[in-house]
Formats: C-alpha cells, structure tokens, sequence
C-alpha cells in the first residue's frame, strides 16, 4: 500500500510559491483593470464588453468553488457511491439552465442594473424587493464564504504542516487587493484566469488518480467492500456499494427522497447563486457562434468536479478508511493527499493552487455580491442621492469586514464535512433566487407581493435545516424532506401568490419583456 | 430533457458503479446540448 504523504520543507516552498504566483497574476490583473474603474457604475459592472471565453471561464470559476475541487474528494472518499450526489454528477444540467436564462441579465444591465438586487427592483419596480434580496444574498453568502476558507486552510496544513491563519489572512488581503482595485472587470478576468488552472489541474489529477488507484474496475471493487467509518475512525455496518446509504437522515444520499433533492438542488441552484448570474451583468453582444463556444467551456468545466470526485475514490482504494482519523479535515484530506502521492511537492503545489484558485475566486464573487448589497442595494437604495465617489469607497472598504468575518468564523469554528455544510445555503439560494431572479425575468405573470413572500419563506424553512433547528422538528431532520420543502415550497409560494396579486401595468411590462431580435 | 433528469437516479439504482457516475455526465451532456439548441432556435439579442 502506498504511503500516505506527509508534508516537507520542499512541499512547504513548492506550495508558497504556486499559490503566491497564482495570486500575484490575479492582484496584477486587478491594477491593470484599476485604470479602467473610473466611477462607481464602472467599478461595480464594467463596460459590458465582456467575451463570452472569459464569462464562460468566470462563470464556472464561481461555480464550482472549495467544493468541487476539494470538498467533492471528500464526498466520494467518506460515501463512497452515495457521494456522488453532492459531487454534482449533475451538475452540468444545472450550469447549462443558468447559461440559458441568465443571458437576459444583458436586456437588464442596458436598464441600468447593476447588481442581482436592482434586476428584482427593475422588474418588479420595488425599492423594498431590492433591500430585502440584497440582505438575504448577504446572509447565505457569507455562510457560502465559510466554505471556500475551509478548503484553502485544509490543503494549506496538509500541503505545509504549518498553521494556516496567516497564509490565509494574506491570501484574502491579497484578493482584497484585486477586488478593490480591479472591480467587477478585473474579478472577471482573474475569476476566468483561476477557473481556468483548476479544469486543466482537476482533469489531469482526476484521470491519472484513475490509474494510481489500479484503475477503475480496482476502485469499484474497494468500494463496494466498504464500509461508512465516521469521522474520528469509529466503523459502522453500512455499507458504501450502493448510490444510498442510511447513514443519517441529515445526509443527501440517505435515500432515494435525498436524492431527489439534491437533482433539484442542483438543477436550481446554479441560476440561484447570484455570484453566478451576476458574470452576465458585463457580457457583450454575443453571436450564436459565441454563445455556444460559452456553452462548450461551461460543460468542459463542469466535468471538473467528477474529476475531483474520482480522486476520492481512489484515495479509499488505496488508503481504505486512514484518512477519517485524520482530524480536523478526515476524509476531505483525500484530494491534496493523492495529488502529493502522485506528483510529489510539485503535485501538491500544483494541486494546492487549482484549489486556492476555485476557492479564491468563488469568495471573490461572492464578497463583491456583498460589498454591493451594501452600497448599492440598501444605502444607495435608501439615499439616492449619496455620492458615487462616497459609495465606491465605501465598497472598496466593505469588501474588508466581508473577507474577515468569514475568515474568522472558519479559525474559530470549522465545519466537519464541507460540501454538507455548504449546501445548506445552496438550497435556499436555489430556491429563493431562482425564483425570483430568474423566472422573473421571463414570467410576465410574477408579482412583487409573490416575490416578497418567497424570499420570507425560504429564510424561515432555512432555519429547519436538519443541522441547525430541524433535528427538533421532524420530518424537518431529514434533509431531502427539508430541501424539497424549501425549493417547492419557494415555487408554489411565488406561483400562487403571483397569480393571487395584482401584476404591474402592461405598459411598464412592456418594455421588460419584448422581444428583441 | 425531462427523461435525461429522471433517468438519472434511474441508471444509479438500476446499473450503478461507474457507469452511473459517468453516464450521468452523458446525459448531462444532451441536456445541456437540447437546451442549447433551443436557446439558439429561438434566439432573441436581448
């Protein structure tokens, strides 16, 4: 059995200074497009001049985060089969809806959109709309933050075996930097950059752990003599053959209800992510040549996370149940680990920088979601007449608080199993905003009042998450109950109390919704 | 599109194993090639 790697002095310095390179390229980007951020609406949206190369790599760069590249070894290393259900088998499906229907972010940004909110306020022409959606979006995302911290401090300690709080305080000073310089055009390209390094490191660590394993007839056979060992090392009679595992009713793969929910959360959750539809915000004009070329490295991309996935598999043939008594990361050491088995130092550096970069750039998106609620959703909202130049230094100092705090919570409190955690926010995000976003953009029918009352509602059912007040009110325990109860709850909510409610003038809804050819 | 969403879970419980976790990425695949076509058949600039 190969030995499971340990951390150098060597793989210490290889890890530095291929995540320093990574970001010194992205703070680089960043003054390039500080010259162009002249004013406020430049900083938050850019030109709208943007290629659909660079929106397509963008795009899945904030979508698959800590989670696809880190967590997803996890997943398959601790559920075996059963895992493949938040490694986003499907996820693809869902990306692709989002390419689809968050191309009409353009009609928007020409209405002077320039955040996921002021589209709701546009739409449905209603200042509280875009207040309470900028709220909520800062709420779930900063639970989403924690997330990407947590993938960057785990293969930072297994890579280097040294604390990583100062690695990661000056790696988020660093994205600060980016940020605040660069804007929404500078993220995009870093953000197309990072995505980008993982595909091409997620596919080559996929494919070669295939055959470091034995191959794959070899990796299917561990698994299916596997049990589910706990974090801590404690085993258990269930067995990991099969595409379920009643492990606990809080896990997705619990049963076949479970998996349901985690298809829809998939297939919604993509268009929900406002750090996701907001990189249409700043796309050009494109042609059916460009968007299908957007399309094709959207679905390259999203075979990353299978990838990754693989990874874990192939950690448990060939290390069995080691790693869950690794604490504090256990099973989800099982990517950074390969990569180290397979490439030495200079395959963990190479690793650990496809991993900073999926996570750096998902947090990126998102604390640019954030620092603009703020500015643009609540106080520009409330003082319209607050000066542009007050307002772009008050994004820039925000994105500060929105890089510490979660941060902060990760040093303090880390969450045991990552994608679990994260999908937690995941499902309300798709179920509130996919609703409310991006139906609403096609559905003349939708109503403020409609909208309104699904944003309440899906923060209400997010509080029964079977992890937080759900374990005491059943079925609410279960998280495939929890999720379908959320999503569908979310649509039949917007649906009926749209069609109850009064919609918007005709002639207001006119303009939103002719067509444009 | 719809069959490709439910024979997911279909082919998981049915065949399982890696052809599967792959033939979900399969029919991934035509989703997103279905959807596309659709998108460019009724093609608006916005």
């Amino acid at each position: 059995m190969t030995a499971i790697p340990l951390p150098t002095p060597e793989s210490t310095v290889a890890v530095s200074v291929a995540v320093s390179c990574m970001l010194a390229v992205s703070v680089g980007i960043g003054i390039y497009f500080f010259r162009r951020a002249k004013n406020f609406d430049e900083w938050m949206v850019g030109h709208g001049d943007i290629g659909p190369i660079v929106t397509g790599l963008a795009l899945t760069a904030t979508w698959l985060s800590g989670w696809a590249i880190f967590g997803n070894a996890g997943l398959g290393y601790t559920y075996g089969w059963s895992g493949s259900w938040l490694i986003g088998t499907a996820n693809l499906m869902g990306l692709s809806l989002c390419v689809v229907l968050g191309y009409r972010m353009r009609r928007y940004a020409a209405l002077g959109a320039r955040t996921v909110p002021e589209v709701v306020r546009i739409r449905f022409d209603s200042r509280l709309l875009q207040a309470l959606a900028g709220l909520t979006m800062m709420i779930l995302l900063i639970v989403y933050s924690v997330g990407q911290y947590k993938a960057m401090a785990s293969v930072w300690r297994l890579t280097t075996g040294t604390d990583w709080l100062w690695s990661l305080a000056l790696t988020a000073v660093l994205c600060g930097v980016y940020l605040a310089l660069g804007g929404y055009a500078g993220t995009q390209f870093s953000l197309a950059l990072q995505g980008g390094i993982f595909m091409v490191v997620g596919w080559i660590f996929g494919i070669a752990s295939i055959f470091w394993a034995g191959g794959p007839a070899k990796i299917a056979e561990a698994i299916a003599t596997s049990n589910f060992v706990k974090p801590g090392g404690a085993a258990t009679p269930v067995s990991l053959a099969g595409y379920t595992a009643p492990i606990s009713p809080a896990f997705p793969g619990y049963d076949w209800i479970g998996v349901t929910a985690s298809l829809f959360m998939f297939l919604f959750m993509a268009t929900g992510f406002p750090h996701n539809i907001v990189r249409f915000l700043g796309l050009r004009k494109t042609t059916k040549r460009e968007y299908t070329l957007l399309m094709v490295i959207v679905a390259l991309n999203c075979v990353t996370p299978l990838m990754v996935g693989a990874m874990g598999f192939a950690a448990r043939a060939v290390w069995g149940s080691d790693l869950m008594t690794l604490a504090p990361v256990y099973g989800d050491a099982a990517a950074t680990l390969v990569s180290m088995a397979l490439g030495g130092p200079v395959g963990g550096a190479v690793f650990s920088m496809a991993v900073f970069a999926a996570a750096i750039s998902t947090l990126a998106g998102m604390v640019m979601i954030m620092a603009t609620n703020v500015t643009r959703d609540l106080i520009y909202n409330l003082v319209p007449k607050a000066s542009p130049r007050a307002l772009l230094l008050t994004s820039r100092l925000l994105i500060i608080p929105f890089l510490a705090i979660p941060l902060w919570w990760t040093y303090t409190s880390p969450p045991p199993i990552l994608s679990e955690f994260m999908s937690g926010s995941a499902v309300a995000q798709a179920g509130i905003f996919f609703f409310v976003v991006a139906v609403s953009m096609y559905w003349k029918r939708a109503t403020k009042v409609g909208a309104i009352a699904t944003i309440i509602y899906g923060m209400a059912v997010a509080l029964l998450h079977p992890s937080v007040y759900g374990k005491f009110v059943p079925p609410f325990n279960h998280w495939g109950i929890w999720a379908l109860t959320l999503i569908f709850g979310c649509g039949a909510i917007y649906v009926g109390l749209s069609l109850l409610t009064k919609p918007a003038p005709e002639e207001r809804l006119a303009k939103l919704f002719t067509k444009q050819s | 599109m719809a069959l490709c969403f439910v024979s997911v879970p279909v082919i998981a419980a049915t065949v399982g194993g890696w052809y599967a976790y792959w033939g979900t990425l399969l029919l991934s695949v035509v989703w997103s090639a279905a959807i596309l076509w659709l998108k460019i058949s009724h093609w608006e600039d916005e």
